[in-house]
């Protein structure tokens, strides 16, 4: 078949996937793709930034603005500079961006208010805006016009700080508005919107004075949903009347506040359907008073999990909260120095959808504990590990292997035989893993044309001869299932394997290539390696060995 | 101890009958209430559109993909999911039968209503025709300039209005 006999709807699908450049030159093609590059769906979003030399404004509008023009009325999203935008309106007055949803003022600061009078009548469906602005002043007599738009949502920043009390009785006046994102120090702001605004949904107010006063005596708010007050003198009183106010609560941010596990613990069991959360400090040098332990385990709901600098001395906490939340889809843990090996066995074990973990800073990973995430998430899509000190080239697979065992038997040994016996045997066992892995490899080879189930068969025996003969341990089969695991990715094109995108592991000084080669063995789709400032990387030698790192990840774009 | 799994059965372009898992099947979007009907008679699914080879690769992705999670519903968040890149499994399992393959497979999973396969596959395409000159972009597709001289200055002067 060809590409022109293809449903146009498919066409255009592909269309979706070019450039703005391209998908420009593509209508030179054929009719058909001239009529289908034309298309709703293409030009639903559009970002237009810094396509024009601001000196010369007079004459020229390039080539993706025209196109703008041309497809104005489709466009639902636009971000462009407010300048560019300017001169678009005031150049075409027939223009009208009729559809246009969702607009981002981009790059510069709005100066004056002739834009926004320009916005407001000729762009009458819109729902969000973003802006950042020089002054109130300009507010003052903007807002007049912007309250004429169907208004949603508004993100706006201003450069000088003091507010104009007299513009807050504006703000009633948005009928519709749910979202207000302000990056300005206005306490009285804040709380003017939520006991004035009925309609409002989320308010995003980071490194502002909000504090407990904001919120006293504050009314039930059953739509509020987002609050973001991170760095801000919000302290647990303030988190229980929070909880108590806004029970649909789905986003909470309070990094850098003065929070402890009580008030963390409160709204976390009040607010059910909290899915985003974010706490924790930025600084890792200030000792955090909060653990993980402060999630409630009554809210399941929870997704995203950011937990900057805290104190994480005890796993069982880890344990507990991942079981619970098997949907966690992406876990930031920087600067968490409890978080050793085990630890991120538990996550790997617990959290099988995880697509995005960041463990920047935690100094006890070693490569074993990488390698388990990596066999084991296979959803995981970006891993930040930049950072950690400990990730150097110790790379014993028993070490692992026997951490996985003993999590598995908790009920055994306590977290401190655990991690003691580990040493012990972490050593003599790691040359004679590998080879086990060998064996097991060669077995998985021959399993394929006899029936599985000897083929279990033959791989138990085969490990624990060689095991008990050494070491004197038994082995389970779960052990074998974990070591066959590592072997790296076969050409057997059925099996799945993780499809890691982007790598971080910037700043490990005792990080060396040949554990890199290793690590990339087990993610071919990596596209993004940042390897910057890893001292045991920059020698001739390291960089020979690195090589091999283009013959694991065929895809990969960007080397750091 | 074997467990029956419902399947359906599919007959191809060349009168093969296919039988599918219905676990497997659960991939073909709006066609699995159809299916699910169909799924204690005898007689299979006629798709005269779809010939034997497209099918067994469309079952071979089906199956390496079948615990995916489903692609979200709402068209902003397809977008934003879209943006992934292709997996090196995917992109070597689409291209290796070259292009005619390529278009037939898509065309199937249109009909088939397999958003997923779909949506990676036109990313295949699309890498295909970025970083080419129109020329070029024809030369690769088999498509006729269908334009005439005048038509195609016109629509040349709409992207160059100012270019130097």
């Amino acid at each position: 078949m060809e590409i022109n006999k293809l449903p146009p709807e498919v066409i255009v699908w592909i269309f979706r996937y070019l450039p703005r450049e391209e998908l420009i030159q593509a209508k030179v093609i054929c009719k058909l793709w001239y009529q289908l590059s034309k298309s709703k769906m293409l030009w639903k979003s559009v970002t237009a930034i810094s396509y024009i030399n601001n000196e010369d404004e007079t004459t020229q509008i390039n080539i993706v603005l025209q196109n703008i023009l041309i497809n104005s009325h489709q466009i639902q999203n636009l971000k462009i500079s407010p300048l560019e935008l300017k001169l678009i309106l005031r150049q075409s007055p027939e223009v009208k961006f009729a559809n246009l949803l969702h607009l981002v003022l981009a790059v510069d600061r709005v100066y004056g208010t002739s834009l926004f009078n320009l916005i407001s009548e000729r762009c009458p469906n819109l729902k969000t805006l973003k802006f950042s602005c020089f002054s109130w002043q300009t507010w003052k007599t903007t807002a007049s016009f912007l309250t004429k738009l169907p208004l949603e949502e508004i993100d706006m920043a201003f450069e000088d700080d003091d507010i104009d009390l007299s513009v807050l009785p504006s703000f009633s006046q948005f009928s519709c508005m749910q979202k207000l994102n302000l990056f300005t120090s206005s306490v009285d702001l804040v709380k003017h919107v939520l006991l004035n605004l009925k309609t409002i949904s989320g308010i995003r107010a980071p490194r502002t004075m909000v504090c407990r006063d904001t919120f006293q005596n504050m009314p039930v708010i059953p739509g509020l949903t987002l609050l973001h007050l991170d760095y801000t003198e919000i302290d647990d009183e303030s988190l229980f009347i929070i909880a108590r106010c806004t029970h649909n609560l789905n986003f909470l941010s309070v990094i850098g506040c003065t929070v402890t596990d009580k008030g963390v613990s409160q709204i976390t069991y009040s607010c059910k359907k909290l899915e985003y959360l974010r706490m924790g400090s930025s600084d890792d040098k200030m000792t955090s008073v909060l653990s993980l332990a402060a999630i409630s385990r009554e809210s399941n709901s929870l997704k995203y999990i950011n937990a900057q600098n805290i104190n994480l001395s005890t796993q069982q906490y880890l344990m507990d909260i991942t079981e619970s939340y098997k949907s966690i889809l992406y876990l930031e843990l920087t600067g968490c120095s409890g978080l050793n090996d085990s630890a991120l066995e538990v996550i790997a074990n617990n959290c099988s959808k995880l697509e995005k973990g960041i463990f920047s800073g935690c100094n006890r990973i070693t490569l074993s504990g990488v390698m388990c995430i990596l066999t084991k998430c296979l959803r995981l899509t970006r891993l930040i590990l930049s950072r950690c000190l400990n990730l150097s080239e110790v790379l014993n697979k028993g070490n692992l292997r026997d951490e996985d065992s003993l999590s598995n038997n908790p009920s055994n040994m306590s977290q401190d035989e655990m991690s003691s016996t580990l040493n012990i045997i972490k050593l003599p066992m790691s040359t004679e893993i590998i080879n086990s892995a060998d064996i097991v490899q060669t077995c998985s080879y021959k399993a394929e044309s006899t029936n599985a189930r000897t083929y279990k068969e033959t791989l138990t025996e085969v490990t624990v001869t060689e095991k008990t003969e050494k070491e004197g341990y038994t082995i389970s089969s779960y052990q074998l299932f974990s070591i066959e695991q590592f072997k790296p990715i076969s050409n057997n094109l059925m099996e799945r394997h993780c499809e890691l995108r982007e790598l971080d592991v910037s700043l490990c000084p005792n990080l060396t290539a040949r554990s890199i080669v290793h690590i990339t063995q087990f993610c071919p789709d990596l596209r993004q390696l940042n390897c910057l400032n890893c001292d045991q990387l920059e020698t001739s030698e390291a960089k020979m060995i690195l090589r091999q790192v283009l013959q694991n990840c065929q895809f990969l774009t960007t080397i750091g | 101890m074997n467990k029956i799994v419902p399947q359906i059965k599919l007959e191809t372009y060349e009168k093969e009958v296919f039988e599918i898992d219905l676990d497997i099947a659960k991939k073909f979007g709006k066609l699995v209430p159809v299916l699910q009907e169909l799924l204690n008679d005898d007689k299979p699914l006629t798709i005269k559109t779809i010939n034997s080879g497209t099918l067994k690769k469309i079952i071979t992705w089906c199956t390496y993909h079948k615990d995916d999670p489903l692609p979200p519903e709402d068209d902003d968040n397809k977008m934003k999911h879209s943006t992934e890149e292709v997996s090196s499994w995917d992109d070597k399992f689409l291209q290796e039968d070259g292009q005619a393959a390529l278009f037939d497979l898509i065309s199937a999973a249109h009909t088939l209503d397999i958003d997923g396969l779909l949506d990676v596959a036109c990313k295949v395409v699309a890498t295909m025709i970025k970083g080419k000159a129109p020329e070029e972009i024809r030369k690769v597709f088999n498509i006729k300039n269908d334009f005439t001289q005048q038509e195609e200055d016109q629509v040349r002067k709409e992207n160059d209005w100012c270019e130097d």
